[in-house]
């Protein structure tokens, strides 16, 4: 096919050339002809000859464009007969192709084939359901099933005959990402609001028994002007990808619980020796603890993660977007990191923005993201310059962070593969320990709040990492506000308002 | 009168530090080192707070959490159940603890001392 299709290019070309020296020709012989034998003058041949050259132009240009839209015309017509509910365009005759255009009819039998194949997101009626080859289900606008195709009886393991006018949810039981808008919630506000919608969810979950549980991506499509149903479904199978998603996380999950139970036990005794031994230690010895303190803590966020590096490869990091004031986000971080760039003769400076509006974060991936920065920040700045932290508002969508440090600095052939995991320099590596971790993290979780991250640097100068975070309201109609008032979340875990004193 | 916690924790590490620190801050603190002496515990005597770690040997955390705050009305009790642990959950679980729960706390995020100004904040019935 592509063979006849790029001859049938060629053959355009040549045509193409032949007509524009055709017309070349009968231009030259005219203005010859004219001024030689009918020995008229100049301006009269050069009339003449425009004349014959606009009229030979004429020609050979109809006859180009009919070649070259011959076929156009032909597969035009193939697809507006079939995108034409009506049937109002004919189907057009491959016989009346020249046969050095049969390639032409070869295509508009591959168009006439796939359109007559099943289209899984726009299934509107039952006989296109019952030749799905995935599971479809349609459902009516109480709720019950109006319809399951023979694949999704054998997928969800029910009998079509016992649960075709049935509430649909008390059969198939549908589980979502906990972030995520369940299909009801979804009816809720699309039925009677609008014409036409659809929507998909991936990882959805349905148990099948009580051992097998089926993991698949769904898509939705809504219309109100159906009267056998408004909702059909389909299932896209992915049991298997899920399930050994799922296994890798949770190997890592595991391997982060074994390192942090001794981790939890030496952060423990380090608090009571600092606590109860405070008045007996001298200076040095102070010195030592606290170092040990803070270098628990590093570990501790390390862990951490690893464990969110991992949910990021198998595209399970999670968000809860909330309404949260910026400047107080930042100001805890610092004082939480204020221990480890102490013990490192650091300090940290911070200019907030007072009248920053209020930003729409996860409160603690974006914790990860500040200390991952600043953590940067003291380890690759050796001089007793402070790090100075900004925030302001660079639009009317987002609020900027910025975190200069005047440390090592990073050469340029190296700040594109940054953001990359596991990716230090050679010139760092000599004076600070990581593992490249850090700022592969933080980038994902930028990017996942829909914020940019970037760095400016110069190598003995210093660096400057900045990232974008958005600004709540524009952003709210995808927040969960129920959320908000139900818990309240720190990077140690949560506790729900209403079991706690102050909430 | 002190309040009471109950601490689930097989980890003797942690459990000793925990209720060292909680007991220093006036708490009358009872540990248990299994999930069925655990279970046991909280089902026998009433505790303002149980502090359940979720991988324990014999009988694990959620199971523990089912059964306090499950259907079964006679193991329906008033403590306020924290949950304390070191295992990321799964989506799944995720929602279960967040249902049945009233806290949840990563061990390695905190230190005893995090912890006992954390309980000091919860309200108990």
């Amino acid at each position: 096919m592509i063979d006849q299709l790029n001859s049938y290019t060629r053959r355009l070309l040549v045509f193409c050339i032949l007509a524009f020296f055709f017309v070349a020709v009968l231009s030259v012989c005219s203005l010859l002809v004219l001024s030689n034998f009918f020995e008229l003058s100049i301006t009269t041949s050069a009339l003449i000859t425009l004349a014959v050259s606009l009229v030979s132009s004429v020609a050979s240009g109809y006859l180009v464009y009919s070649q070259a839209s011959f076929g156009l015309r032909f597969l035009a017509q193939t697809i507006l007969h079939h995108s034409s509910s009506s049937g109002a365009v004919e189907l057009p005759n491959p016989n009346n192709l020249p046969a050095s255009e049969s390639f032409i009819g070869d295509l508009a039998l591959g168009i006439n084939s796939s359109s007559s194949a099943p289209q899984p997101t726009t299934v509107d009626n039952q006989p296109n359901l019952a030749s799905l080859s995935i599971p479809a289900i349609a459902i009516k606008q109480d709720n019950t099933i109006a319809y399951i195709n023979p694949a999704a009886t054998v997928y969800f393991g029910v009998d079509a005959q016992k649960i075709v006018g049935q509430p649909a949810f008390n059969h198939i039981h549908l589980l979502f990402q906990s972030d995520k808008e369940s299909l009801e919630s979804w009816l809720l506000k699309t039925r009677g609001q609008v014409v036409k919608s659809s929507n998909s969810w991936d990882r959805v979950k349905s148990s099948i028994g009580p051992e097998s549980v089926r993991q698949f991506d769904m898509v939705a499509h809504y219309t109100s002007d159906n009267p056998e149903f408004d909702v059909s479904l389909a299932f896209m199978d992915h049991t298997d990808k899920y399930a050994q998603e799922d296994n890798d996380v949770g190997f890592v999950a595991m391997a982060v619980h074994e390192l942090r139970t001794p981790l939890t036990t030496m952060r423990g005794y380090i608090e009571v020796f600092e606590d109860e031994l405070a008045d007996k230690l001298n200076q040095e010895q102070a010195t030592f603890m606290q170092n040990m303190s803070a270098q628990a803590q590093q570990l501790a966020d390390f862990v951490g993660n690893i464990l969110n590096v991992a949910r990021i490869e198998e595209n399970q990091l999670h968000l809860r977007l909330r309404e949260e004031d910026w400047g107080q986000v930042v100001r805890k971080t610092i004082d939480e990191m204020s221990l480890r760039a102490k013990v490192r003769g650091m300090q940290i400076q911070y200019f907030p923005d007072p009248s920053l509006p209020k930003a729409g974060v996860d409160k603690v991936t974006i914790y990860e993201v500040i200390v991952n920065l600043l953590d940067n920040a003291i380890k690759y700045t050796h001089t007793d310059q402070p790090i100075i932290v900004k925030t302001h508002l660079r639009d009317e969508r987002w609020i900027e962070t910025t975190i200069a440090d005047s440390g090592t600095g990073i050469p340029d052939n190296i700040m594109g593969n940054l953001f990359q995991r596991f990716y230090r320099s050679h010139h760092t590596k000599k004076t600070a320990g990581g593992t490249g971790l850090g700022l592969y993290l933080s980038k994902a979780i930028v990017n996942a709040h829909g914020g940019e991250i970037w760095v400016k640097s110069e190598v003995g100068k210093g660096s400057t990492f900045g990232f974008t975070v958005p600004i709540y309201d524009s952003i709210a109609s995808k927040t969960d506000s129920g959320d908000n008032e139900e818990i309240t979340r720190e990077a140690h875990g949560w506790i729900k308002n209403h079991s706690m004193y102050r909430g | 009168m002190a309040k009471t916690i109950l601490c689930i924790e097989d980890e003797h590490f942690i459990s000793e530090l925990y209720a060292r620190s909680l007991q220093k801050s006036g708490y009358d603190v009872t540990i248990m080192l299994s999930g069925d002496d655990g279970l046991k515990a909280a089902l026998t005597d009433h505790y303002d707070i149980i502090l359940l770690d979720l991988m324990l040997p014999g009988m694990t955390g959620f199971e523990i959490l089912e059964k306090l705050r499950g259907q079964d009305v006679q193991n329906q009790i008033h403590s306020k159940i924290i949950i304390t642990t070191n295992l990321d959950q799964d989506d799944d679980n995720r929602v279960k603890v967040e249902s049945l729960a009233d806290g949840y706390l990563i061990k390695a995020e905190m230190t005893p001392k995090q912890l006992v100004e954390i309980v000091n904040t919860i309200k108990v019935d």
